[in-house]
């Protein structure tokens, strides 16, 4: 899949951008701040409905926005997303600011999302265009906290699959209801009783959990085959890279999932939380079965971040049958000239599109540069080079 | 304040802009246009919407048997002798009773629960008209209970936490049925409204 067109308007620090992108490689490269990173963040934003660095969407509206006649400020982005021989797909989100009673601006915003012109769900946006981006600090995913591997199987499975979506969204949703139900009895000091109120809560925290989980760990399964052979490609060695999912839970099914609710009732309405369950599992990245996080060398986690990575993009190509398109964000300063080599090798090739930043275009080879089309990006404009 | 027409626009009129601008679903925009509106109505139409509202919030009261909004308690659907009492029909919000009372097809009693459980907004069974229910069922004679709160995840906490506590009494406990919309297209359906449909499908 391609997108064929960015249109941008008040999104950081583009006022107005209406640009038509090639179905290849480009190249967006100019000085820190110019602009470059927003662009791919857009098109993240537009396959995900979420920002991988903004913490709330205000943060989003250009600080210059003016909203029409009375209207809060907002920001709108727009694409148009190819898929084989179908018509294009329009995507369209909205993202606008909210006054509160008083006529003065809330912090939160709300979003408004069109496929084809049509207003939709943000459950229903995602996985209409989808996307893999590589940024700076994705060294993350090895060495940080377990949140950072959850949202990367989240992200992933989300846009290959509708229902996980779904799963993923209740799970939260009756996860968030079941907590304050257990906070509430820990402040009231309260155990079970009668009518049991947690009852409901557990059905429906564990047929979605369970949906979810079965999801991951056949992901991890499949992507744990693909990083291997990526890993042995870029880096020559032959070292074993493996990945397991580490369940909370050890639940096969929702029953197993309810049964490990039941047993640990007593700790979790003392804690007021819930214990285990996919919010709290991790994923286990593996060098010669030691932690690579832990006991990796830096080119070893760098090498393994840029193999999650590729194996993201691969699992989608098999689950879709389609490309997603890459998002590569300042990468390649960072990394030797053999996995530079062999992450070229993986972009430019036909059916893949790929969006790259670079403040410098000495990194790359001749070669390489005439494949591209290159675009000069400065202070919220792009010019064709 | 964003907009800025307190300094080009009469105090009074600002002022009933900024009471519009608190209602749901009204804007600025809209605030600004119905007031502007107002001012140019004739004086008894704006008299007219004064009264109604000073009228409608002295003289409602909730009724004390079903718990729906009423001039007189008990309400005219408990007073009504046609209606079955062996129907209750339990919803969460009067608007509820109205949308029921639309469709001709109820002849049973009501009762308001005013909300549905959500822990996370700290709405639980005690903040509810739930223990009045109860009360109902044990003096009434109720022979089947219609759980008509929303289709979402706080109306199906709410009627999984009744059906508990109903059932036990020897009451037969129903829910409303859901699925397709009247008028639409199959293919349009989205998958979780079209798995219901079809888990609750009917012998023709």
């Amino acid at each position: 899949m391609y997108v064929s067109r960015l249109v941008l308007q008040d999104f950081r620090l583009y006022r107005r951008l209406n640009l038509d992108l090639p179905h290849g490689v480009t190249l967006f490269y100019g000085s820190n701040a110019a602009g470059k990173t927003t662009l791919l963040e857009a098109l993240f934003y537009l396959a995900t409905t979420r920002s991988p660095r903004a913490s709330a969407d205000r943060e989003l509206i250009a600080l210059e926005a003016q909203g029409d006649l009375g209207l809060p400020p907002f920001a709108r982005l727009s694409t148009v997303v190819h898929v084989g021989a179908a018509e294009p797909l329009k995507l369209d989100v909205v993202i606008q600011r909210k006054y509160g009673s008083g006529g003065d601006l809330l912090p939160s915003s709300q979003k408004t999302i069109k496929v084809n012109g049509i207003n939709r769900r943000a459950i229903d946006l995602i996985g209409q265009l989808r996307v893999v981006m590589f940024a700076p600090q994705d060294v993350n995913l090895v060495t940080g906290s377990p949140a950072e591997r959850r949202r990367y199987l989240d992200v992933t499975l989300s846009q290959i699959d509708h229902g996980y979506v779904r799963a993923l969204a209740r799970y939260n949703q009756v996860l968030a209801q079941r907590n304050s139900l257990l906070r509430t009895w820990r402040d009231q000091r309260r155990t079970q009783r009668a009518g049991d109120e947690l009852l409901f809560w557990d059905e429906e925290l564990t047929s979605a959990g369970a949906r979810v989980l079965r999801e991951r760990r056949q992901a991890v399964e499949r992507l744990s085959k693909l990083v291997q052979t990526i890993y042995t490609e870029i880096t020559g060695s032959d070292l074993e890279l493996t990945l397991r999912y580490i369940d909370t839970t050890a639940a096969d099914d929702a029953a197993a999932f309810a049964h490990v609710l039941k047993q640990q009732r007593r700790a979790e309405v003392e804690r007021g939380m819930t214990l285990s369950g996919p919010h709290r599992d991790d994923l286990s990245i593996l060098l010669a079965e030691r932690e690579v996080g832990v006991f990796g060398s830096r080119g070893q986690q760098r090498a393994t971040t840029l193999a999650l990575r590729l194996a993201e993009a691969e699992l989608m190509r098999e689950r879709t049958g389609d490309r997603p398109v890459l998002l590569l964000d300042d990468l390649l300063s960072e990394l030797d000239s053999q996995r530079r080599e062999h992450l070229m090798h993986a972009i430019v090739r036909p059916d893949q599109q790929a969006l790259i930043t670079a403040t410098d275009l000495d990194d790359f080879a001749p070669s390489f540069l005439k494949q591209v089309t290159r675009m000069h990006v400065d202070h919220g404009q792009v010019f064709p080079a | 304040m964003a907009i800025g027409y307190e300094h080009v626009t009469a105090e009074p009129v600002a002022r009933l802009i900024d009471e519009f601008n608190r209602l749901p679903g009204i804007g600025p925009k809209s605030a600004s246009r119905l007031a502007f509106y107002l001012l140019r109505a004739k004086p008894e139409q704006a008299q007219r919407l004064a009264a109604a509202i000073i009228e409608m919030k002295e003289k409602t009261v909730l009724c004390s048997r079903c718990f729906n909004i009423t001039v007189e308690d008990p309400c005219v659907i408990c007073r009504n002798p046609g209606r079955q009492v062996q129907q209750l029909c339990v919803v969460e919000e009067p608007l509820d009773v109205v949308a029921l009372e639309r469709t001709g097809e109820y002849k049973g009693l009501y009762h308001v629960l005013h909300g549905a459980i959500s822990p996370v907004e700290g709405i639980n069974p005690e903040d509810l008209k739930i223990r009045e229910l109860m009360d109902r069922l044990k003096v009434e004679p109720v022979e089947e209970v219609i759980i008509s709160t929303n289709p979402n995840l706080e109306g199906d906490a709410t009627a999984a936490y009744l059906a508990r506590e109903i059932i036990p009494l020897g009451v037969r406990v129903t829910r409303l049925a859901r699925g397709l919309p009247m008028g639409s297209d199959l293919e349009y359906a989205d998958e979780v409204t079209l798995g219901r449909a079809l888990q609750g499908r009917r012998d023709m």
